[in-house]
């Protein structure tokens, strides 16, 4: 006995088909950039907001405010602690420290502030001037795109963490090279050169064996 | 994927496949627009770590996961219940004249339990047999024959066919 379905089923595919109106591959990937770029700048705007707070609040407790190159050289004391961003680190990062004297003296009191330590974000900003895109690993790997000219460009990586971070550099979609950073608490960062044979996209895949690393990068046309 | 094959390019893949996503859940939704959203928000995600999914053995079954789990999740079945609700009536926009049969059809569908309705799109639109169906929803092959044959009974009931119990391919 036939299947009295499926002449109504193939009908409404045959008469659905034709009324579809992709959006197109290229709509996909505007999406995925604009998401992207959405979450970079507000990861950003974390990232100076909490930088900002720490600032203002080293100098109203009278602490001393170190440079980020100095910061990044890695803290001498308390190297077991894991770090964390700011808000993170807080009083109980600080406890093992000064244990007792939190509410009184408040985050200047640990020595991890008092030494100006940066959080891992920070340490991989520090580590790349006038970087453009910043990130942290999560249990996934994560892809950044950066739209490029034809040309030479160098590609600079910074992290910080505590695993190796290893990534693709892919152009157009095309694998170009791929590259480990070791990251560590005090950060690392290297340069990657490649060409763009034309205008096009750089996506960059990190892979998930770093994560809690933070990243920053930064595309310079050479 | 056999590691001598070079991974899947994207915008092969999403033309081979975007329409026929989209009418499978065109039919779960009665929504096209609804459905449209829903397969490219899926190839968004599927972009997002292309470099990954393209080295899959079926990079295809990804990103068709990931459009039946978002049409399944329950902000999307809610948006669309109150989406479906405000257009009634004038129904699905009439702009090449879709037939009444048609029409009929999706909307026979939308009155079977979302389990049931998602076998039967499966099963006869995304030409899945109970098999592969069984795998997908977790259940066992029995489970998913009952749902067929329920569905199956409720179209009927509702297209006013005569209800029989044959299953297209196991």
């Amino acid at each position: 006995m036939p299947d009295q379905l499926s002449p109504l089923f193939d009908d409404l595919r045959g008469r659905a088909l034709p009324q579809v109106r992709p959006p197109g591959p290229d709509a996909a990937r505007r999406t995925v950039h604009r998401r992207a770029t959405v979450r970079a700048s507000v990861l950003a705007a974390v990232v100076l907001a909490a930088f900002g707070t720490f600032v203002v609040t080293q100098r109203t407790s009278g602490g001393t405010v170190l440079p980020a190159a100095s910061a990044s050289a890695g803290p001498s004391a308390s190297s077991d602690l894991e770090p964390g961003r700011l808000d993170e680190a807080g009083p109980s990062a600080s406890s093992d420290l000064e244990p007792g004297r939190l509410d009184e003296a408040g985050p200047s009191a640990s020595s991890e502030f008092g030494s100006g330590r940066l959080d891992k974000a920070e340490v991989a900003a520090a580590l790349v001037p006038g970087a453009t895109y910043t990130d942290e690993m999560d249990a996934s790997g994560q892809n950044v795109e950066l739209e490029a000219a034809e040309g030479l460009y160098r590609l600079t990586v910074g992290c910080s963490g505590p695993a190796s971070l290893p990534f693709t550099i892919m152009l157009d979609d095309q694998v170009d090279q791929d590259g480990v950073l070791d990251c560590t608490d005090d950060g690392e960062a290297g340069d990657y050169e490649f060409t763009m044979p034309r205008e096009g996209t750089v996506t960059v895949v990190f892979d998930q064996g770093g994560q809690f690393d933070a990243y920053a990068l930064k595309l310079t046309k050479l | 994927m056999p590691a001598d094959e070079p991974p899947a390019d994207f915008d092969t893949v999403y033309a081979a496949q975007y329409a026929d996503l989209t009418v499978q859940l065109y039919a779960y939704f009665g929504d096209r627009q609804e459905a449209q959203d829903v397969v490219q928000e899926a190839f968004c995600r599927a972009l997002r770590r292309w470099s990954k999914v393209a080295r899959y053995d079926d990079p295809v079954a990804w990103v068709r996961r990931v459009a039946w789990n978002l049409a399944v999740s329950r902000w999307r079945r809610s948006r669309t219940a109150l989406s479906f609700l405000r257009r009634q009536p004038p129904r699905e926009p009439h702009v090449e004249g879709p037939t009444t049969e048609r029409i009929e059809l999706v909307e026979a569908l939308a009155t079977l339990p979302p389990v049931q309705r998602r076998a039967v799109v499966l099963h006869y639109l995304g030409d899945m047999s109970v098999a592969e169906i069984a795998e997908r929803e977790q259940v066992a092959v029995g489970t998913v024959k009952s749902w067929l044959h329920r569905g199956r009974a409720g179209l009927a009931v509702q297209l006013h066919q005569p209800e029989h119990p044959e299953v297209r391919r196991a």
